[in-house]
C-alpha cells in the first residue's frame, strides 16, 4: 500500500463510513441494551407528548363511584382516592419527570459549559474564584441542599429546576475546564495559535468540538439523576404538589397504603425505575459509542 | 503529612461554616415565618407571635442571630424543637442515633462482605455468565433510587409473600428489609470497584511474572492480585461509611426505623426548623470528617500522595 | 558423545521449537502474530531473536512458556524441552507439570521491571517465592540464598535490599532483581525479552554482562529478544531474524552480520550507521510491515518492500531453507544463489 503524496483534493473528502459520527452510531446500534433503552425513551416521550390524545381518562377528574380501585378491566392500573385513573396520571407524570430531566440538563449545560470553558481558557483570577466556588458548593451534600432550597423557596416545578440548576452546573463546568486545559496544551492548538487563530476561533473550532464527548455523556447521565432528585423531593412533599401528578409524589403519598392499595405506590415506582434505567443504559451506550476506550 | 491533615481540616471547617450560613439564611427566608400557620381558622395573634419571636431570638438582627446560632452550634446546642416545644433538639437526636448506627453497622457488615464476594467472583469468572449477571444486577442497583427499591421489596416480601414485617425495628426479622435495602447501593458500588481493580491487577505484568515463576493460580489470586486490588477499595469505602453513618432518609422513613434519617424526614415535612438546621449541620459534619479520615488513610497507604500534593 | 557439566548430551539441543503458531482472536479479525516458527536452542548457547516492533518476537517468547492469555491462543506447534535424557512438550503439559517447568527449568526476564515486579511485595518475597515452590526451602534458608543471589547480580547490601519494595530501587537495580528472581532455581534456559530496552545505555552494558556471565560460567542457555542489533552482536552465538511473525533468516552471528542472505536482513545491516562516516541521509527501508490480521496474501511477506524481488516472490511464500552450512533464509532469490 503505497501512498501517493500528491492526491487530488477530491480524494480528501472523508467517505461516509469513516466519519466519526457514523462510526459512533454503528457502535451504538450494536449495543442491544442501549438500543432497547433508546426505543423505550422515544416511546415514552411520544406517549407523554401526545398524552391528551392517548389517555382514555382525564388526569384531574375523578369518578367518585370508582375510587380506590385495584387494577381491573375498566381502569388498567386502578384508581386513586378521588377515582382518577392511575394509568392516565402516570402518563402525565411522565411529562414532569422527562421535562425536568431534560430541561435541567439543558440549563446546566448553558450555565456550566461557558463558565468552565472560560475558566480553562482565561485562567487567572476568574479561574481561581470559580474553582473555589465550585469546591465549596460541591462539598455540601446535595440532598440537603435541595431540601433546604425547596423548603425556603417552596415547592413547584420552577423551583425544582432552579435547585437542580444551582447544584448541577458545577460538575459540567469542572469537566469542561479540565478538557480545555488539557487541549490547550496539545500541539494542534499550539499550531493553530502559531498560524494566528484568535482565542475565540480556537475555542469554537478546536476546544469545544473535542470536548463534546464527555459533555454529552455527562448530560445524558445527568437526566436520570435529575429525575431521581425530583422524585425524591416530591416524595418528601417538597417538590411537585398535588393535584399535578409526579411519580415521586405518588410513591410518597401512597406508601402507607401499600398493604391494601399497593397499586398506587408500586406502579409509579416501577415506571420511575424503568425510565431511569432506560436513560442510564442509553447514556452508557452513548459513552461507549463515542469513546470505546473508556472502561466501565 | 501534618501539613496535609491541617489543610484538610481547614477545608472542612470552611465547608461547615459555609453550610451553616446557607442553612441559616434559607431557614430564615421561609415565606411567612414559622409562626404563620393556621389551626382551623384560628390565626396566631400578633402579640403571641411577638413573644414567641423574642423567645426564639427572632427579633434580633440577622447577623447577630447567626453568630448566636453558630456559637451554640459549636457547643452542640441547637436549642429546642419547634414542634416538640419542650424538648431539646440534641436530646431527640441522641435518642434516635443508636438506631441509625445499628442499621449502619449491619449494612456495613452485610453490604461489605456481599460486595467484596460478588466483586471477587465476577473478576475471577470474568466474561462468563456469572460476571455478566453480576454486572447487570449491579447496574440495576446503582440506578435504583432507594425509595423505589423499598417499595418493591415491601411489595414482594410483605404484601405478596407475607414473609417479613413492613417496618419497625424491634425484632431481628424487622431488620432484614431495611438492611437489605440500605445495602444495595454499597454492594453495587463495591462490587464494581472490586471487580475492576482485581481485573486490572489480574492483567498486570507482575501477575505474568508470577505465573512465569511457576506460582500456582490460587496463590497468584490470593497473594499477588488481591493485595493490589485492596488499595482502591479505600476510595469507595470512605464515602460508603459516611453515607451509612448519617442514615438513609428514605429507607428509615419507609420502613419506620426510628433513627436519625426518619427524624430528618419528619422534621422537613413538619417544618421543624431548629431540627432541620441541626440535622443538616451534623450530617455535613459527619460526612466531612469521614472524607478527611479517608484522605488520611489514603496518604498512609500510599506515601506518593502527600508528595504529589506538596508540589 | 559430548556432555555438558550436567551430564546432558551436548549434541541434543536444549529447546526445540517446531511450527509454533500463535494467534489473537479479536472482534475485528484474527491476528496471526506468530506464523509457523521453528528454531533450536543448543545447550549453553545464546540465541538472539531480532526484529522490529510487531514482528512477533515477544509473542514467540511468551508462547514458549505458555504465558499467552485470551484472546490469544497457541494454535499449533511443539516446544520440546530436553532435560537430561528425557524430554517434554511444553505445549502439552498439564497445569501442574507446567508449574514445575516455569521458574524452575525455564525462567523469563521481562522488558519493564517496574511493572513486572509486584509493587506491594518486597523484593525478598518475590525472590524467595520460586525457591519455596520449586526447592521447598525453608523461609530462613531461602532468604539467605536470596541475599546471595542479589550479590551475584551486583546489588550490594543485599540483606537490607531484600526488605525493600520495587519502587525503592532504580531502574537498573530492578532489572537485576528480576534477573535474580529468574535465576533463583538455576534454570537451564533464561528467556530475556528486551531486557535492556527500558534502561540507560550504561546500565544496559552491566545487565548484559550479568547475562553473559551466567552463560559463560553456569552454562545457562539464553534466548535474548531485542530490536537492537548491537546487543545481538555482543551477546549472541546464533541469530534468528523475524519479520511479520516468521523467521526469515537464521545463522551464526558472524554469518548474519558479515554475509546476510535475506533482503530484509541485508537492509537492516546496511541501515546501521557506521561510526566515522557522515552520510547525507540515513538508509531506511521504504514502506511498512504488513498487517498480521486476517488471511495473509500468498507470496513473501517482505515482497512489497524488497529491492531484489522476482516474479515468483509475489505468488509463492518461501519457506526457511538451507543456503549455506548452518545458515537458513526464507527467500527465493537467496535460494537461487543470488545477491
Amino acid at each position: 500500500m503505497v501512498e501517493n503524496a500528491a492526491a487530488p483534493i477530491a480524494d480528501l473528502v472523508v467517505p461516509r463510513e469513516q466519519r466519526p459520527a457514523y462510526k459512533a452510531w454503528k457502535r451504538f446500534s450494536r449495543n442491544k441494551l442501549a438500543m432497547l433503552a433508546l426505543g423505550f425513551i422515544i416511546l415514552e416521550i411520544f406517549v407523554a407528548v401526545f398524552a391528551d390524545v392517548i389517555t382514555p381518562y382525564q388526569w384531574d377528574k375523578g369518578d367518585y363511584a370508582d375510587t380506590w380501585q385495584l387494577p381491573n378491566a375498566k381502569h388498567w392500573l386502578g384508581t386513586d382516592q378521588l377515582g382518577r385513573d392511575l394509568l392516565t396520571r402516570l402518563i402525565y407524570g411522565a411529562r414532569v419527570s422527562i421535562s425536568i430531566g431534560i430541561l435541567s440538563q439543558i440549563i446546566v449545560a448553558v450555565i456550566g459549559v461557558p463558565l468552565g470553558a472560560l475558566a480553562g481558557l482565561i485562567g487567572g483570577a476568574f479561574d481561581f474564584v470559580l474553582m473555589r466556588l465550585v469546591e465549596i458548593l460541591s462539598s455540601i451534600p446535595m440532598l440537603f441542599f435541595y431540601i433546604l432550597l425547596l423548603i425556603a423557596l417552596g415547592g413547584g416545578y420552577q423551583n425544582i429546576l432552579l435547585a437542580l440548576s444551582i447544584t448541577g452546573w458545577m460538575g459540567i463546568a469542572r469537566l469542561v475546564r479540565g478538557q480545555v486545559l488539557t487541549l490547550k496544551a496539545t500541539d494542534y492548538v499550539r499550531a493553530a495559535r502559531a498560524m494566528g487563530a484568535t482565542s475565540s476561533q480556537i475555542l469554537w473550532k478546536h476546544l469545544l468540538p473535542n470536548s463534546l464527548t464527555p459533555i454529552i455523556v455527562s448530560l445524558a447521565l445527568g437526566i436520570p439523576g435529575a429525575m431521581f432528585a425530583e422524585a425524591g423531593m416530591s416524595l418528601l412533599g417538597l417538590g411537585i404538589a398535588p393535584p399535578t401528578p409526579s411519580w415521586g409524589q405518588m410513591i410518597g403519598q401512597y406508601q402507607t397504603y401499600i398493604q391494601t392499595y399497593w397499586h398506587l405506590t408500586v406502579f409509579p415506582a416501577l415506571v420511575l425505575a424503568l425510565t431511569m434505567l432506560a436513560y442510564i443504559y442509553f447514556g452508557d451506550g452513548i459513552q461507549e459509542a463515542l469513546d470505546p476506550t473508556v472502561r466501565v | 503529612m501534618g501539613r496535609y491533615i491541617f489543610l484538610r481540616l481547614v477545608g472542612l471547617a470552611g465547608v461547615l461554616v459555609a453550610v451553616s450560613m446557607i442553612t441559616f439564611a434559607l431557614m430564615h427566608n421561609v415565606p411567612g415565618g414559622p409562626f404563620d400557620f393556621r389551626i382551623g381558622d384560628k390565626v396566631m395573634p400578633q402579640d403571641v407571635k411577638d413573644v414567641l419571636n423574642a423567645h426564639y431570638g427572632l427579633d434580633k438582627p440577622l447577623a447577630q442571630q447567626y453568630l448566636i446560632f453558630l456559637g451554640n452550634a459549636l457547643r452542640l446546642d441547637f436549642g429546642t424543637s419547634f414542634i416538640y416545644i419542650n424538648r431539646k433538639v440534641m436530646d431527640i437526636y441522641a435518642e434516635r442515633w443508636p438506631y441509625t448506627a445499628q442499621l449502619g453497622l449491619l449494612t456495613l457488615i452485610f453490604g461489605g462482605s456481599a460486595g467484596l464476594a460478588l466483586g471477587i467472583a465476577a473478576a475471577i469468572k470474568k466474561n462468563t455468565w456469572v460476571d455478566y449477571m453480576a454486572t447487570v444486577i449491579t447496574m440495576f442497583s446503582i440506578v435504583m433510587p432507594s425509595f423505589v427499591l423499598a417499595i418493591l421489596l415491601q411489595f414482594v416480601f410483605v404484601v405478596k409473600l407475607g414473609w417479613l414485617p413492613s417496618g419497625g425495628w424491634d425484632t431481628p426479622k424487622q431488620w432484614i428489609l431495611p438492611v437489605l435495602c440500605n445495602s444495595i447501593l454499597p454492594i453495587a458500588m463495591l462490587q464494581r470497584f472490586v471487580r475492576s481493580s482485581m481485573v486490572d491487577a489480574m492483567g498486570s505484568n507482575y501477575v505474568r511474572t508470577a505465573r512465569a515463576k511457576g506460582v500456582g493460580e490460587g496463590a497468584v489470586m490470593l497473594i499477588h492480585v488481591f493485595k493490589n486490588a485492596l488499595t482502591p477499595i479505600i476510595t469507595v469505602g470512605g464515602p460508603m461509611i459516611a453515607g451509612l453513618l448519617t442514615g438513609s432518609f428514605f429507607v428509615e422513613s419507609m420502613f419506620r426505623v426510628p433513627g436519625v434519617g426518619s427524624l430528618s424526614v419528619s422534621a422537613i415535612q413538619q417544618r421543624d426548623y431548629t431540627m432541620i438546621m441541626a440535622t443538616t449541620l451534623i450530617w455535613t459534619g459527619i460526612i466531612g470528617v469521614t472524607y478527611v479520615l479517608t484522605d488520611i488513610a489514603y496518604a498512609i497507604a500510599d506515601p506518593r500522595i502527600t508528595f504529589m500534593e506538596s508540589k | 558423545m559430548r556432555r555438558n557439566r550436567d551430564g546432558a548430551d551436548l549434541n541434543v539441543p536444549l529447546l526445540e521449537v517446531k511450527h509454533l503458531t500463535t494467534e489473537f482472536v479479536l472482534m475485528a479479525g484474527v491476528v496471526h502474530a506468530v506464523n509457523d516458527v521453528s528454531f533450536e536452542v543448543a545447550q549453553g548457547e545464546v540465541l538472539g531473536i531480532v526484529g522490529e516492533s510487531g514482528s512477533g518476537k515477544s509473542v514467540t517468547a511468551l508462547s514458549l512458556m505458555r504465558l499467552i492469555q485470551a484472546p490469544g491462543r497457541i494454535a499449533a506447534g511443539e516446544v520440546i524441552l530436553h532435560d537430561g535424557d528425557s524430554q517434554q512438550d511444553i505445549l502439552q503439559l498439564t497445569p501442574s507439570e507446567l508449574g514445575k517447568v516455569r521458574g524452575n527449568k525455564i525462567a523469563m526476564v521481562f522488558q519493564d521491571p517496574m511493572t513486572s515486579l509486584n509493587p506491594v511485595l518486597t523484593a525478598g518475597f518475590q525472590i524467595v517465592e520460586p525457591l519455596k515452590i520449586h526447592r521447598g526451602m525453608s523461609d530462613q534458608a531461602a532468604h539467605k540464598y536470596a541475599a546471595e543471589l542479589l550479590e551475584q547480580v551486583g546489588i550490594p547490601e543485599a540483606k537490607r535490599r531484600l526488605r525493600q519494595y520495587p519502587h525503592e530501587f532504580s531502574g537498573g537495580m530492578r532489572q537485576r532483581v528480576m534477573i535474580a528472581v529468574a535465576l533463583a532455581c538455576s534454570p537451564k534456559l533464561i528467556i530475556a525479552d528486551e531486557p535492556t530496552t527500558a534502561l540507560d545505555v550504561t546500565i544496559q552494558a552491566q545487565i548484559l554482562d550479568i547475562l553473559r556471565d551466567l552463560n559463560d560460567n553456569a552454562g545457562t542457555s539464553v534466548i535474548i529478544i531485542t530490536h537492537d542489533l548491537g546487543v545481538v552482536a555482543e551477546m549472541a552465538n546464533h541469530v534468528a531474524v523475524m519479520y511479520a511473525g516468521r523467521i526469515v533468516e537464521y545463522g551464526s552471528v558472524d554469518e548474519i552480520f558479515t554475509s546476510p542472505k535475506h533482503p530484509y536482513t541485508i537492509a537492516l545491516m546496511s541501515s546501521i550507521p557506521v561510526l566515522g562516516s557522515m552520510p547525507d541521509r540515513l538508509t531506511t527501508i521504504e514502506g511498512a510491515p504488513p498487517s498480521l490480521m486476517g488471511d495473509r496474501p500468498p507470496g513473501c511477506p517482505f515482497e512489497p518492500r524488497c529491492q531484489a524481488r522476482i516474479p515468483r516472490c509475489v505468488d509463492e511464500d518461501p519457506a526457511l531453507s538451507l543456503i549455506a552450512p548452518g545458515h537458513l533464509a526464507a527467500c527465493w532469490v537467496a535460494q537461487a544463489g543470488g545477491r
